[in-house]
C-alpha cells in the first residue's frame, strides 16, 4: 500500500504561553500569616497609639476568584491620656473576622478585594474608665484590598494588604490594618 | 473548571495543619486573656482647695463570692491550717494604683497622698487610729495611712499647672496587705514599726515585727482602697486601681458581689506611765 507524502503547514504562529500560568498555582485550602500595624481612627484614635499587629488566617478558595476566610489578628497599643492616670497602659485589640474574598489573578499578580464581619475585643476595660466604650467586645465590619505576588513555587505568595473595620462599640471608631503577609496554598 | 492537580495526602496534611493552627490560636488567645488587668476608676477626682481639708474616697473592688465548692475548699483549708483562710489571697490578687496630681493653684507646692484600705477581715482607717489615741488622751505615734506615697523626686514642688504622675505598685500593696494582717488579725504589738518597716528590704528587722504571724501565712489581699489627699495649694488627684486576678475571682456582669464586713482596726493604746 502506498500513499502520497503528508504535508503539514503552519498557518499561524502559536500563541505565546502565559508564564507563569496562574492555573498551575495551587489553590483550595490555604493559610496566611500577617505582620503589620493597626491604627485606630475616630474618637478612640487620639487615645491609642498605632500598634504592631500579628495575624493568622485560614481560608478556602471556592473557585480561583472567590474564597472564604477566617482571620484572627491581634494588635498591641499604648494608651495616651496626657493628664489622666490611664496614660501609658498597654491595650491589645483582638480581631476575629470572617471574610468573603474576590481575587483577580494574572501571571504573578493577585489583586483581591474582601468584605469582612466579626468582632473586635479589647484586652482590658481601660477605655471604659474614661467612657470611651461600655463593652469590651464589639461587632465589626468593613473591607480590604490586597496585592500579592506569587512565587514560582506552586504554594507560596507574598503580599501587602490593607483593611478597615468599623467598630461601633469601640467609641464609634475604626481600625485601619496594614500588613505584609505570606500565604501558603495546599 | 479544572483544579491544579494535587496529591491525595495533601488533604490530610492540610487538615492536620489547620487543626494545629486552630489549637495554637486557642492557646494564644487563652494566654493573652489569663493575666489581663481590670481597672477600677475612682468615682470622682480628689480635689482640695489648699485650705487644709483633706479629700478622700473609698473604692471597693468588685469580686464575686466563692461558689459552693470553692467555699468548702476554703473551709477545708481553714480547718487544716487552724486560721481563717481568705477568699481573696494576697498572692493571687495583685493590686496597683495609678494616679496623676495636677497643681491647680498659682504657687508651687507639694502634696500628701496616703492610702488606707481593707482586707476582707480588717480595715485600716487613719482617723479611727487617731481617735483611739485621742480617747486615751494620747498623741498617735504615727500619723499616716497604711502607705504613704513618697513625694516627687528630691522633694521637688509641683509648679502651677504641672502634672505629676505616679504609681503605688503591686509590691507596695503587698506590703500593705502584710502590715494590715499583722496588725489587725495577729495583733502585732508595735504597730508603728509594722507600718514603717518595709519587710522585703529589711527582713531581719521586719521579722521582729511579725513574730505573732504564723509562718507561710496565706494573707488576704486588699479589697478596699481609700486614697487620702491633701495639699497647701488647690490640687486635683485622679486615680485608677488596676487589679490582676490569677483565679478569675473578679466580678462580672450578672453575678452577685462579694461584700465582706471587715472590722476596723483599733490599736491598743499603752497606758500612760
Amino acid at each position: 500500500m502506498s500513499g502520497g507524502a503528508a504535508h503539514a503547514q503552519v498557518t499561524e504562529a502559536p500563541k505565546a504561553a502565559l508564564f507563569p500560568d496562574p492555573t498551575k498555582f495551587a489553590y483550595g485550602i490555604y493559610t496566611q500569616g500577617d505582620l503589620g500595624a493597626v491604627t485606630v481612627l475616630g474618637p478612640v484614635g487620639s487615645h491609642l497609639r498605632p500598634g504592631f499587629a500579628l495575624g493568622l488566617a485560614a481560608g478556602y478558595d471556592i473557585t480561583r476568584w472567590v474564597a472564604i476566610e477566617a482571620r484572627a489578628l491581634g494588635s498591641s497599643h499604648i494608651t495616651e491620656f496626657p493628664t489622666g492616670p490611664q496614660d501609658g497602659e498597654l491595650l491589645q485589640l483582638y480581631h476575629l473576622l470572617g471574610a468573603l474574598k474576590f481575587s483577580w489573578r494574572y501571571r504573578f499578580l493577585i489583586v483581591s478585594l474582601d468584605g469582612t464581619a466579626g468582632i473586635v475585643r479589647t484586652s482590658t476595660n481601660i477605655l471604659s474608665t474614661v467612657g470611651l466604650n461600655d463593652r469590651r467586645t464589639s461587632l465589626a465590619f468593613g473591607g480590604g484590598l490586597g496585592v500579592d505576588y506569587h512565587t514560582l513555587s506552586r504554594h507560596f505568595s507574598f503580599g501587602i494588604h490593607g483593611g478597615y473595620q468599623q467598630v461601633p462599640g469601640l467609641g464609634k471608631s475604626g481600625a485601619l490594618t496594614t500588613t505584609a503577609c505570606v500565604r501558603y496554598a495546599f | 473548571m479544572k483544579r491544579a492537580p494535587r496529591r491525595e495526602e495533601d488533604g490530610t496534611g492540610a487538615r492536620s495543619l489547620l487543626a494545629a493552627l486552630s489549637a495554637a490560636l486557642a492557646v494564644a488567645a487563652a494566654a493573652c486573656t489569663a493575666h489581663e488587668p481590670t481597672y477600677f476608676p475612682g468615682a470622682a477626682a480628689l480635689e482640695v482647695d489648699g485650705q487644709g481639708t483633706e479629700a478622700k474616697q473609698t473604692l471597693q473592688l468588685a469580686f464575686r463570692p466563692p461558689t459552693q465548692s470553692e467555699e468548702s475548699e476554703r473551709q477545708k483549708l481553714t480547718s487544716q491550717l487552724g486560721y481563717e483562710v481568705p477568699w481573696l489571697r494576697e498572692d493571687r490578687v495583685h493590686v496597683e494604683m495609678l494616679f496623676t496630681i495636677t497643681n491647680l493653684g498659682d504657687r508651687e507646692a507639694s502634696f500628701a497622698l496616703n492610702i488606707d484600705g481593707a482586707s476582707e477581715f480588717v480595715r485600716y482607717d487613719e482617723d479611727a487610729v487617731a481617735a483611739a489615741f485621742e480617747a486615751e488622751d494620747e498623741d498617735a505615734p504615727i500619723a499616716h495611712g497604711l502607705h504613704q506615697v513618697p513625694p516627687p523626686v528630691n522633694g521637688q514642688l509641683l509648679a502651677p499647672g504641672e502634672v505629676y504622675r505616679g504609681t503605688v505598685r503591686e509590691d507596695d500593696f503587698r506590703e500593705m496587705a502584710l502590715d494590715l494582717d499583722a496588725m489587725g488579725r495577729w495583733m502585732a504589738p508595735n504597730f508603728p514599726a509594722v507600718l514603717l518597716y518595709r519587710s522585703e528590704t529589711d527582713p531581719a528587722d521586719a521579722r521582729g515585727e511579725y513574730t505573732t504571724t504564723p509562718p507561710n501565712l496565706i494573707r488576704p489581699a486588699l479589697w478596699e482602697v481609700t486614697p487620702r489627699f491633701n495639699s497647701s495649694q488647690a490640687m486635683r488627684c485622679e486615680f485608677l486601681v488596676r487589679v490582676r486576678d490569677d483565679d478569675r475571682r473578679l466580678w462580672e456582669d450578672g453575678e452577685t458581689q462579694f461584700m465582706p464586713s471587715p472590722t476596723t482596726y483599733a490599736p491598743m493604746v499603752p497606758p500612760r506611765m
